[in-house]
């Protein structure tokens, strides 16, 4: 449990004027359920975007598995390992589901023969319940199953590593149970590691091991969520004065 | 007569597909707009002709050889021209123009002005329907046309290389994020692009010969399919390119062959006012 998989070291990000990171250093445990709050504009995606390969840091290192993946392409970061979610889904609309997380599947093992893909597609499909939609095109489907065909393409790449980007977000208080129950079991079950930026509190607080607090660009306190919660700079920094 | 301005519509209509499904592909991939595409196709046209009628290779041989050839120049553009501008838009965009200028120049530098001319793969003529006589070239022109339309749908539909080229193009990040080396692909496709050119070349050439400017309008008429059938749409590309033919062959029968453009822009235009992304664009939200 000690082991970092993913680590930050000094990572700053400028956009123009805009100091978006500066200096943050983290670290996600292998095996953990991490999240990742702050108010907006705190720098939480710009932080998943610079891991995820989409941007590279004005400065800074990320570490994954002990190896540095600072400026890869973002499809090399995949088949390293690391999946990632966005808070607006975005499937490839005009192919299947199967399709779409196929594609994904593809090109996790580029070697591999094709009856291996698809098996990895099809199981995929399955474990978020969408295998009977698998010949659906991915803009029929509704708010719910696009997220759970979002992180179908996600497990389809095989990632030690899944970050998600307030998948909650539009779900009713029992879809938000279910969604909860279901990351806890990817961990539990596949030994998956979760970074997860969410906005529903409730949620942090039964699922996460840790929370890192971003404020401005910058790490506000790390801590259990009991703790975090109850940091008089935490609840400043979101109510203000 | 209606049934021969038909028929030379179809023939006309696919090959404008053809030379437009590359445009469309490279503009949804890549997001370039390869202003060279015509020099592409009267490239394969000159080649064909080099390796058919001067080093007197089978037609059919020297087509495929052509198509190859263009393929891998294109590759080559691709990883020394258009590779080093990813992300302004504009550099692509003027550098294609000026390999375009660039090609044209070199064409005529090395077959002088006159047309060049393949040669046909079947002669004579035959009586379609019983209702006119039609040149077997230009039939065969129209079958060879169809069968490479058909078979890029269906590789875009079956195969793997295909499915990630669709997942790109819709886009292009999300794409990346699973794992599609976008590099390589931009690389694959901006030769494919060049080829689909190419095929639509090796195919007209022998019906309409090639000369060093003939690719304008060519590319021309391959934007105007794209925009027409609505960018990113690759069926409304094909659907652009058959309603231009056909539009373009039965104006020029009915009214006069000196308003063929003319007839081309008004439905355009026409289109563009209605549907503003096009037949088959999917409009921006």
């Amino acid at each position: 449990m000690d082991v970092a998989l993913l680590q930050g070291r000094g990572l700053s990000k400028r956009f123009g004027g805009v100091q978006a990171l500066e200096e943050v250093d983290f670290e996600v445990q292998a095996g953990t359920i991490v999240g990742l709050i702050g108010p907006n504009g705190a720098g939480k995606t710009t932080l998943f975007n610079i891991v995820a390969g989409t941007f590279p840091p004005s400065s800074g290192v990320v570490l994954f598995g002990g190896r540095t993946i600072t400026g890869m392409p973002a499809f090399r970061i995949c088949r390293q390992g690391i999946a990632r979610t966005f808070q607006v889904t975005r499937p490839f609309g005009e192919m299947t589901c199967l399709e779409n997380v196929a594609v994904a599947a593809v090109n996790r093992h580029p070697g591999c023969p094709k009856e291996q893909w698809m098996t990895l597609a099809r199981e995929s499909l399955a474990a978020v319940g969408l295998e009977a939609l698998k010949d659906t095109a991915a803009k029929h489907l509704n708010v719910v199953q696009k997220k759970r065909l979002e992180i179908a393409r996600s497990l389809a790449t095989e990632p030690t590593l899944l970050m998600l980007d307030e998948v909650l977000g539009g779900l009713n208080t029992q879809e938000i149970q279910e969604a909860i129950g279901f990351i806890r079991r990817l961990r539990d079950d596949r030994g998956l590691t979760v970074f997860w930026i969410e906005h529903v509190m409730g949620a942090i607080m039964q699922a996460t091991e840790k929370v890192i607090v971003l404020d401005q660009g910058r790490v506000l306190t790390v801590g259990p969520p009991r703790e975090v919660v109850a940091d008089e700079r935490v609840i400043h920094a979101y109510l203000g004065d | 007569m209606l049934a021969l301005s038909i028929t030379n519509g179809l023939v006309i209509g696919i090959i404008y597909a053809l030379t437009a499904l590359g445009v469309s592909l490279v503009v949804g991939i890549m997001n370039v707009i390869n202003f060279a595409h015509g020099e592409f196709y009267i490239l394969a046209g000159y080649f064909s002709y080099l390796f058919a009628h001067t080093m007197g290779l089978d037609p059919v041989v020297a087509m495929v050889l052509s198509i190859a050839a263009v393929f891998l120049i294109g590759i080559v553009v691709e990883y020394t021209l258009i590779r080093p501008t990813y992300g302004d838009d504009l550099y692509s965009l003027i550098l294609t123009f000026i390999l375009s200028i660039v090609m044209q120049s070199t064409f005529l530098l090395v077959f002088g002005p006159f047309p060049n001319k393949p040669p046909n793969w079947v002669k004579g003529a035959t009586n379609v329907f019983g209702l006119f006589l039609y040149g077997n070239q230009r039939l065969a022109a129209l079958i060879a046309g169809a069968a490479v339309i058909a078979l890029f749908f269906a590789m875009l539909k079956l195969t793997w290389f295909g499915r990630m080229i669709r997942a790109t193009s819709q886009d292009r990040e999300m794409a990346e994020l699973n794992g599609i080396n976008t590099r390589r692909l931009n690389m694959l496709s901006f030769g494919m692009g060049c080829a689909l050119a190419a095929a639509a070349g090796v195919i007209l050439s022998p019906v309409f010969p090639v000369t060093p400017s003939a690719g304008v309008p060519v590319a021309l008429t391959a934007f105007v399919c794209v925009v027409l059938g609505g960018m990113g749409s690759m069926w409304g590309c094909v659907a652009g390119g058959l309603v231009l033919g056909l539009v373009e062959n039965l104006g020029a029968a009915f009214v006069s062959t000196g308003y063929k453009h003319v007839f081309m822009y008004l439905i355009l235009i026409l289109v563009l006012l209605i549907r503003p992304s096009g037949l088959f664009g999917r409009s921006e939200t």
